[in-house]
């Protein structure tokens, strides 16, 4: 069973490596319209500095859904989708291997740049680290949660349009804890709070996502 | 009447109660207008098939209308 | 559909012109009669509707997907009514249209959900596969629902914490309970009589191809 996990996880790995342009468009994404906010702004460091995690934060939550299309859909195209539903591990265990892959792949390279992205936004240093911590916390959720609406939605010809849909108020208390947790910090007080949320949602998510996430390619495959 | 009449908060009761009835009325006109749409196709259906029609499969194509 | 017209009058009378003047609000308050219970609905008929979607992905119960899909449209009504009055009850209460604090943000996530369970469903060409779609999309935003439901005791934002619901005695007063609670059931009336006209539409649309459905229509018209 750890065995055939390993696998997916190594082959998802290795897949994301031969094709770097699907690991690289979603990033080149997320730093180009980050960068448009200053753009269209102008150099105004007090504004900039004052939305800078709500602008990263938001282009996070679109980055990451514009990756996840790459999730489960050449799979489901050539038919290893359906095989794995076949094996006799489960399919709600296997495709945490493949969110754990797409994380690595997506969500942590978002998560290495955004220190520089902050410095651009004039994004002062202990908020800078706190947005790190709200990525890292929120990342996996953004992806659980994305995987279960790409897995509705795979099947669908309009797909991409009914997965924002679906998601996004999904997204939307993510999003108001990280943003909550770093206004605490730029005003100088504990996150703590806000963070505890955001670590019980990545662990609620973590449970019970999978299963949701199988039955839901289950119903794609049909 | 004027036991109707609610001052300075006139205009916000009524628009509240008033859009409450809207909505009831329409949750109700619209499941009809449907049955009887889909009443009419389905029987439009029967007689195509019954008396044949022209089109053959193009009736059956889409399922969901 | 006969006993809510009766009950909605009645509590629509009790509303607007029994009881009395809240000393704080004035009449205005008189919006809660409708915009509580449109709330309580907004919150039920999720309920339901992620019930009958469990019960459709567990048992494969063909009524269990009528029931869900025809319960979205009108609990999406019943949201919309509720954010609305809302908004109308705040303008001359508190001066504002909307807020976004927890109550409201999380209502307003709720009608995103609705219109995500309608578009989902309308996009998936087999009846079947398509309630199931919806099943587990409506079953993985349940967990909006008890957020709605304690927001206001969690945090604490512009809209009043909870009155009724409470576990012990409820802190408003019986006069105004009461019409409130006839408009409640009335609501719920409504939803039981507007459901049943949906679901006997998508049970012709759905059988359409067989006899008893044939049979019916040559009798009848």
């Amino acid at each position: 069973m750890l065995t055939t996990w390993t696998q997916i996880f190594k082959r998802d790995l290795l897949i994301a490596f031969r094709r770097r342009s699907e690991v690289i468009h979603p990033l080149i994404f997320f730093v180009m319209v980050i960068s448009l906010f200053p753009l269209a702004i102008g150099d105004d460091k007090v504004l900039l500095q004052k939305i800078a995690p709500a602008i990263i934060w938001v282009t996070a939550l679109l980055a990451t859904m514009l990756s996840l299309d790459n999730l489960f859909r050449s799979d489901f195209e050539d038919g290893s989708l359906e095989q794995m539903t076949l094996l006799k591990t489960p399919l709600s265990f296997l495709v945490t291997a493949k969110i754990i892959a797409h994380w690595f792949i997506t969500g942590l390279p978002l998560i290495l740049i955004t220190p520089l992205l902050a410095v651009l936004l004039y994004l002062p240093g202990e908020s800078i680290s706190m947005l790190v911590l709200t990525l890292l916390l929120g990342t996996p959720t953004l992806s659980l949660i994305g995987a279960v609406g790409i897995a509705l939605t795979v099947a669908l010809r309009q797909g991409g349009v009914i997965l924002s849909l679906l998601i996004l108020p999904l997204y939307i208390p993510v999003l108001i804890f990280a943003t909550l947790a770093l206004q605490n910090t730029a005003q100088g007080f504990s996150a703590v709070a806000q963070l505890a949320m955001m670590l019980a949602i990545l662990v609620l998510a973590i449970t019970l996502s999978p299963f949701a996430i199988a039955a839901a390619l289950k119903v794609s495959l049909n | 009447m004027e036991a109707l009449d609610f001052g300075k908060y006139n205009f916000y009761i009524w628009a509240s109660y008033g859009l409450t009835f809207i909505i009831l009325i329409w949750n109700i006109v619209i499941p009809l207008l449907e049955k009887k749409k889909l009443i009419n196709d389905i029987k439009r259906r029967n007689y195509l098939n019954n008396n044949g029609s022209n089109d053959t499969d193009l009736d059956n194509m889409n399922e969901k209308t | 559909m006969g006993l809510f017209v009766l009950l909605f009058v009645g509590g629509l009378y009790s509303g607007l012109i029994l009881a009395p003047i809240d000393y704080e609000q004035g009449e205005a308050y008189r919006i809660i009669f409708v915009h509580v219970p449109a709330a309580w609905m907004s919150l039920f008929i999720y309920m339901v509707m992620a019930v009958s979607g469990a019960i459709a992905l567990i048992w494969r119960l063909k009524l269990a997907e009528i029931v869900m899909i025809s319960s979205a449209p009108i609990g999406a009504s019943f949201t919309f009514l509720a954010l609305v009055t809302g908004s109308i009850w705040g303008k001359p209460m508190w001066n504002t249209w909307w807020v976004w604090d927890a109550r409201l943000t999380s209502e307003l996530l709720l009608l995103f959900l609705y219109f995500g369970v309608m578009a989902l469903y309308n996009a998936i060409e087999d009846r079947r596969t398509a309630a199931r779609a919806v099943a587990i999309l409506a079953l993985v935003g349940v967990v909006n629902i008890p957020i709605i439901h304690y927001s206001v005791e969690w945090w604490n934002t512009l809209h009043q914490g909870p009155t009724v619901t409470k576990f012990d005695k409820p802190s408003i007063h019986i006069s105004m309970l009461i019409p409130l609670l006839i408009m409640a059931v009335a609501f719920k009336l409504f939803y039981i009589g507007s459901l049943f006209m949906r679901v006997r539409t998508e049970l012709l649309a759905r059988e359409q191809k067989s006899k008893w459905v044939t049979k019916l229509l040559e009798s009848n018209h």
